[in-house]
This record gives C-alpha cells, sequence and structure tokens, in this order.
C-alpha cells in the first residue's frame, strides 16, 4: 500500500527531475503538434505535387516555387504587387495618421473619454460586419456616399468596383477599422513623457514644432519602430476585408498574396503551391519580423 | 474674444475632432438605422436617419433564418470558442511560462529559445499542415479545430514569463520557507502578481479568436457550425443585396452592439491592456 502511494504521487514530488516536465507537458504536445511538426511538414508538402483531390502526392523539388513565379496568368506576382500597393497606402496612413490622432487625444482638454471611445469602437467588431456595413454605405445606386456626393455636385462612384479606387478604398476601410490599436499604443507613449520636459523647452521660448520635434518624436521613437514593423507584418498579411469588400476584384486588381494562398489550398486544393507560397511571404516577412525581435528584446533574457 | 484667442488651440483641436469622431461612428450608426427599417424603406432616397417606420422584423428573421446559419447559433458557436480558448491559454501558458521562469531543469534555456524563435514563424505557415491533420483527424467542423490548435501559440508563453521574470522573488521565497509546495506558490501567489499581464491576454486571445476569420473560413463549413464573422459573410450570399439589405445589416448589427456595449463596459481595462502590449513588456 506504502509502495503504491509513493510511486503514485511520484511524478508529484518536486524533488523528482522530471516534476518541472509536468507544468511544460500540456503547452509542449500542443506545440510540438500544432507548431513544430506542421513547420517541417510546411516545408515538405511545398516540394510536392500536393493535391487534395487529385492523385496522390508526387516529390517535384524546387518547381513549386519555380512554377508559382513564371505560370503564365502571374497571378501571384500580380497579388504580391497588390499587396504592396496596400502596404504602401495603409503603412504610412496607419503609422503617421494615427500619431496625429494620439497627439490630438492628448492635447485636447474636453471629450478626452468620448474621442477615445470614438476611435477605438470598430475595433471590437468583427471584419465581416464592418466589410458588410461599408459595402452598405458605398453602394453605387443605394448607398449613402453616393447619395451625399450627388448633393455637393459630384458623379456618382463605385469605390469598390474600379481598378483604380478599390484598392485605396479598402486601406482607408482598414484605417477606419484599426485605427485604434495603434493610436492607445501612441497615446500611452504620449502620457509617459513628463509634462516638465515640455514646461522646460517652453521656457526656453521653444515653439509647438520644436517641442514635437525634439521631445516627442526622439521619445516616441521605439513606439513608433514598433507600430512600424507591426504594421508592416500585418498588412502583407490582409486578407479578412479584402475577401469580403471586393473578393479580390475588379479584375484580380485587389487580389492579395494570402488570399491567392487561400484560393489556391482551400478552392483549386493545390496543397504543395499553397504552402510554397506561404514559404515565400515568410521570406519578405522575416526581415521586418527580425526588426520586431530587436525592438521587442525578444532574446533578451534569453541567458538567464 | 480674449478669451477665444487665448483658447483658439483647443476650439480647433475639439472641431476637427468632433468631426472626425462622427465620421468614426457615423457608419455604426448608419447601419444600426437601416437594420431598423423594413425591407423596402432601406434603398430609399433621400436617407433617412431616423426610421419613419421602425421594426425589429429583421432581427427575427436573421436569428431564426433557415436559409443560412441562425445568428443565435453563430454567437452561441462564438462563445464557446472564445470562451474556452481564452480560459484553456490562460491556463495552459501560465503553467509553461511558470516552468520556464521559476523551475530549474536541464534543457530549459534550449526549450524556451526554441519557442521564441517560433515567434518568427507566420501563421500562413502552419495553415495547410495543420489543415490537412485535422482533416486526417475529422476534427473539421468541431469546435476543437478551432481551440485546440489556437492553444499552441507561443506568444502567450513569452509574454507570461517575461511577465513572471519581472516580480520579486521575495514572494515565493518566503511562501517556500513557511513549507508552501510549488504548485501553491505559482497559484496562489505567482498568478495573482501576473494579474496584469493574464488581463491583458485574455482581452488579446478572447478579441482573437472572436474576430478571427480565415481559420475558422477553412475550418467551418458546416452551416452550424459557423462563428460569427464567418456566418455574416455567408448572409452576403444567402440573401439578396438590393432587397434584402435590412436583414444582412441586422445581422451585422447583431454582431456588433454586444462587443461594443462590452468594451463600453470593461473599456479602462482594454484600453490598459492595449497599452501594456505596446513596449511596456
Amino acid at each position: 500500500m506504502a509502495r503504491n502511494n509513493r510511486r503514485k504521487y511520484f511524478l508529484l514530488n518536486e524533488e523528482n527531475p522530471l516534476y518541472p516536465y509536468l507544468y511544460l507537458l500540456p503547452y509542449l504536445t500542443l506545440f510540438i503538434i500544432f507548431i513544430a511538426l506542421p513547420i517541417l511538414e510546411s516545408m515538405r508538402i511545398s516540394m510536392y505535387d500536393w493535391s487534395l483531390i487529385g492523385p496522390p502526392p508526387r516529390y517535384v523539388g524546387l518547381s513549386n516555387y519555380e512554377y508559382i513565379f513564371t505560370e503564365p496568368t502571374e497571378l501571384f506576382l500580380h497579388s504580391l504587387k497588390n499587396t504592396v500597393q496596400y502596404a504602401v497606402g495603409a503603412v504610412p496612413l496607419f503609422v503617421v495618421g494615427s500619431l496625429f490622432l494620439a497627439i490630438a487625444v492628448d492635447a485636447v482638454k474636453r471629450w478626452k473619454g468620448f474621442f477615445q471611445i470614438s476611435f477605438v469602437m470598430p475595433m471590437v467588431i468583427n471584419v465581416a460586419a464592418i466589410s458588410i456595413i461599408w459595402i452598405w454605405i458605398f453602394d453605387p445606386t443605394t448607398g449613402l456616399l453616393n447619395y451625399y456626393a450627388g448633393l455637393i455636385g459630384l458623379p456618382p462612384q463605385n469605390l469598390l468596383g474600379h481598378e483604380e479606387t478599390a484598392m485605396w478604398t479598402i486601406v482607408a476601410v482598414s484605417f477606419w477599422w484599426g485605427v485604434g490599436f495603434p493610436f492607445l499604443v501612441y497615446l500611452s507613449g504620449l502620457q509617459d513623457i513628463p509634462q516638465t520636459m515640455y514646461d522646460a523647452a517652453r521656457i526656453d521660448g521653444a515653439n509647438a514644432w520644436h517641442c514635437f520635434k525634439d521631445i516627442t518624436l526622439p521619445l516616441l521613437r521605439p513606439t513608433l519602430l514598433f507600430i512600424s514593423v507591426m504594421q508592416i507584418i500585418g498588412a502583407f498579411q490582409v486578407f479578412g476585408q479584402v475577401y469580403i469588400l471586393t473578393g479580390g476584384g475588379p479584375y484580380d486588381s485587389t487580389r492579395v498574396v494570402v488570399q491567392h494562398m487561400y484560393l489556391t489550398g482551400f478552392q483549386y486544393f493545390e496543397m504543395g503551391l499553397a504552402a510554397a507560397m506561404a514559404w515565400v511571404l515568410f521570406c519578405i516577412l522575416i526581415v521586418f519580423t527580425l526588426i520586431q525581435f530587436r525592438v521587442f528584446r525578444f532574446g533578451e533574457r534569453l541567458e538567464y | 474674444m480674449t478669451w477665444v484667442r487665448r483658447n483658439a488651440k483647443q476650439i480647433v483641436l475639439l472641431v476637427v475632432l468632433t468631426m472626425l469622431a462622427i465620421l468614426w461612428l457615423l457608419p455604426i450608426l448608419w447601419a444600426i438605422s437601416t437594420s431598423l427599417k423594413p425591407n423596402p424603406h432601406t434603398y430609399r432616397h433621400p436617407p433617412r436617419w431616423i426610421p419613419e417606420v421602425a421594426t425589429l422584423e429583421n432581427f427575427r428573421e436573421v436569428f431564426f433564418t433557415i436559409r443560412t446559419t441562425p445568428i443565435w447559433r453563430a454567437y452561441y458557436n462564438s462563445l464557446v470558442v472564445s470562451i474556452s480558448t481564452t480560459f484553456l491559454v490562460l491556463v495552459v501558458s501560465s503553467l509553461a511560462a511558470y516552468a520556464l521562469a521559476r523551475l530549474d531543469f536541464p534543457g530549459r534555456n534550449l526549450i524556451f529559445a526554441i519557442i521564441v524563435s517560433s515567434l518568427l514563424i507566420p501563421g500562413q505557415i502552419t495553415l495547410i499542415p495543420v489543415f490537412l491533420r485535422l482533416h486526417r483527424w475529422g476534427w473539421l467542423n468541431t469546435y476543437k479545430a478551432l481551440i485546440v490548435p489556437a492553444l499552441a501559440g507561443p506568444f502567450a508563453v513569452f509574454l507570461l514569463r517575461q511577465f513572471m521574470l519581472s516580480i520579486p522573488r521575495d514572494l515565493e521565497d518566503a511562501a517556500r520557507i513557511d513549507g508552501c509546495s510549488k504548485f501553491r506558490t505559482f497559484y496562489t501567489i505567482v498568478l495573482p502578481l501576473i494579474k496584469p499581464a493574464l488581463t491583458t491576454l485574455a482581452i488579446f486571445t478572447f478579441f482573437g479568436s472572436w474576430n478571427d476569420f480565415m481559420w475558422p473560413l477553412i475550418t467551418m463549413t458546416r452551416r452550424n457550425m459557423m462563428t460569427l464573422p464567418v456566418a455574416l459573410q455567408a448572409y452576403l450570399a444567402a440573401f439578396n443585396y438590393m432587397i434584402e439589405a435590412g436583414y444582412i445589416l441586422a445581422a451585422s448589427v447583431a454582431a456588433t452592439v454586444p462587443p461594443a456595449v462590452f468594451f463600453l463596459v470593461f473599456r479602462r481595462y482594454i484600453i490598459k491592456g492595449i497599452a501594456l502590449s505596446g513596449l511596456k513588456l
């Protein structure tokens, strides 16, 4: 009986060298099954002609990678270009636009809470709901926007239906939806700058521009870098709002990389090609992720 | 006049910010307004912000529709998935973080290094292998498909470990001297001390799961298993946008209002949590 007890509690004994692993066990199992092994499998799949519905997978080396860059429709390159276009519009807008918004809300003396709520509120709404709300507003015939544009004499626009405007419209909707996060991070960064620094500068005769340039910007530099990198990484992974607002159209002018990968993998069931696309995306993102690592100091206490 | 001049900056700021705030709120108000109108009224020009006739008919239709996922069902799916994911992430990750931060064992640094370096890998990489695995296991169209893979995310472990390292050890040492077991130390001393990090993590995990779109779009293809974002997206196909806009907007509003109210009630915690996620790890 006594022996039985000892055995039963052997693992729970703190002196047991395996005891710490008990805490790790649940997470580590999940990590191996859903992160570590899939990373290796994904590399393997990307080297196979792997169709979910066709013949069994066949090893093809690196030709999936070659194919996505050279196939005649050039859809992957095209969606890469579109993604870059989205990033070119969205990243500066998010980085600079939300900074100005945060500075304004930080400086205003009344209704701070109301402004904060207004700009952050859309963030808690899911991507499908915000897309539907905006589709309704942008609708070329019944939409609110064209009605008011018509009142001031503008011709009706089909913003989401035209190649020249569709992507920029997606950028605008994305900003409306996602401004809350960078806005709040900036705001808390601004609130950490001691007021005495501004007071001292004022006594020395500095104007608002000098204060901004010589105090706010340098002290916000880490925050700025953090937001920039976050936004770049986010922009290259944009999917939901594009998928619902335009579905990649018109004429593939808003088809983005993740959407192209989604369609390749889950509409055409070409798993090998889709996996190869994911690795190309990884190669683009890794540069920015590494910068993020440095900003975040991910590895800082590695040698603890 | 001097008052105006002295406060000119504040007045300009107020005016500009108020206009922007209105721009941010109007789309939501317009959606609410449309969702209350009978369908033939929704596309009438000039647009009426206050419905001539207000009705809850649209909501009744989408809550119990048989054309696609009823909203009550999508809500139920989303709540089950988000709440279980959040709870389990907190349990699994805090246990692992405690071992990595406070317990001593061979391989600890290596394991931590591997977990941290997996943060370099974007989610799209694991998407296909995990999908194929769940397909093999017959997990598609089950709650497990959304909950279990989400527990493996390395960021939660990383965040909690860093936070645990930043709290002083004195309390834990005192507890040990008083004969407190390691698990009780973890449960009664460490967990309460890292509450701010747990709150942040809970908020992020909950909203991340609640708003996730791509993964449930891939794994939940059966109507009665769809979460809110996927179900809403299906509404665009199931209803005629021109003549049934009221239904589609009612579904969106139904999905929007409760999270918005939740945000208003817990706004302090949420805002603090987001600020904390910035650089103050």
